[in-house]
């Protein structure tokens, strides 16, 4: 299988178009056959991230690399950064706003959910500088049934 | 549990994906918390939520989620459901008129989850202060 890259951009609190990208690739991935608990794992990462995005970020851009062994998922936005990403990772702690708690988010699960659900996950931030996140999924690895 | 009879016995009103109600639910969720549904196993699972919104419908498919009841006298508007046939969503969406809490209108003989993470199985019939229900489900284009 040939490498192939695969770019989306989201718009900062749109919404309304909040989470297709997600589904884009969740749908493509199910068309290349992948294992379904994988791809399960890389949607829910890539939802998670763009939610996040959305929610609390500025525009920002996904870039989704399947290779033949592994897939990168990289979420990147010109928000206002994470002040403190240990702390974002802990289970529920969250900074949402009141309008994100009312359409069923900020249980502070995003960063953990991601975490969880990569095989490797990385993030770069600086206060006002914008947030990377970059995940990496093998296709091989073994875990417990999702 | 077959699909179609959880909608029977709910007596809910089929909004989206007809051709889906021969699938096999095992367990039954109840959440307000799209992070909730993402973190629970979902395999076989039918989800009851209040929040009738573009963003439930998109976590239920990335969760994998065979169908959604849409409780609390929550019925979603168009977007909703067109939502839901952009994302090519493979599972149906439904609406029943329920004032109850979504973990009280379990159907019977199920299992599963709710927000406060207690395991729910109901044995009884939907309660009594269920709201009077529809005559017949309706077919929703």
């Amino acid at each position: 299988m040939a490498s192939l890259r695969k770019s989306f951009f989201i718009k900062a609190r749109d919404f309304a178009h909040a989470g297709e990208a997600s589904i884009h690739i969740q749908n493509l991935l199910k068309s290349m056959h992948l294992d379904s608990a994988l791809v399960r794992r890389i949607a829910i990462c890539c939802y998670e991230g763009e939610m996040n995005a959305v929610i609390h970020g500025g525009d920002a851009n996904i870039h989704v690399d399947i290779e033949t062994d592994h897939l990168t998922l990289e979420i990147a936005d010109d928000g206002p950064g994470i002040e403190d990403i240990a702390r974002a990772m802990q289970p529920g702690y969250s900074t949402a706003s009141e309008e994100a708690r009312e359409m069923g988010f900020g249980a502070g699960m995003g960063l953990p959910n991601m975490k969880n659900n990569s095989d490797d996950i990385r993030i770069e931030c600086a206060p006002g500088q914008g947030t990377r996140v970059h995940m990496m999924f093998l296709y091989e690895a073994e875990r417990g049934i999702a | 549990m077959k699909l179609s009879e959880i909608v029977r016995e709910l007596d809910a009103t089929i909004l989206y994906g007809e051709d889906q109600l021969d699938k096999e639910i095992i367990l039954c969720g109840a959440s307000d918390l799209m992070s909730d549904v993402l973190v629970r196993p979902t395999n076989g699972i039918l989800l009851m939520t209040g929040l009738a919104s573009v963003q439930a419908v998109r976590t239920a498919q990335i969760a994998g989620v065979l169908a959604v009841v849409f409780v609390r006298n929550k019925r979603p508007g168009a977007e909703v459901i067109e939502a839901a046939k952009a994302g090519g969503f493979r599972c149906s969406l439904h609406h029943i008129p329920c004032s109850s809490p979504a973990g009280g209108c379990m159907p019977a003989g199920s299992a599963g989850w709710t927000g406060d993470d207690k395991p729910v199985v109901c044995l009884a019939a939907p309660p009594a202060d269920f709201d009077t229900p529809h005559a017949s489900p309706q077919s929703y284009e």
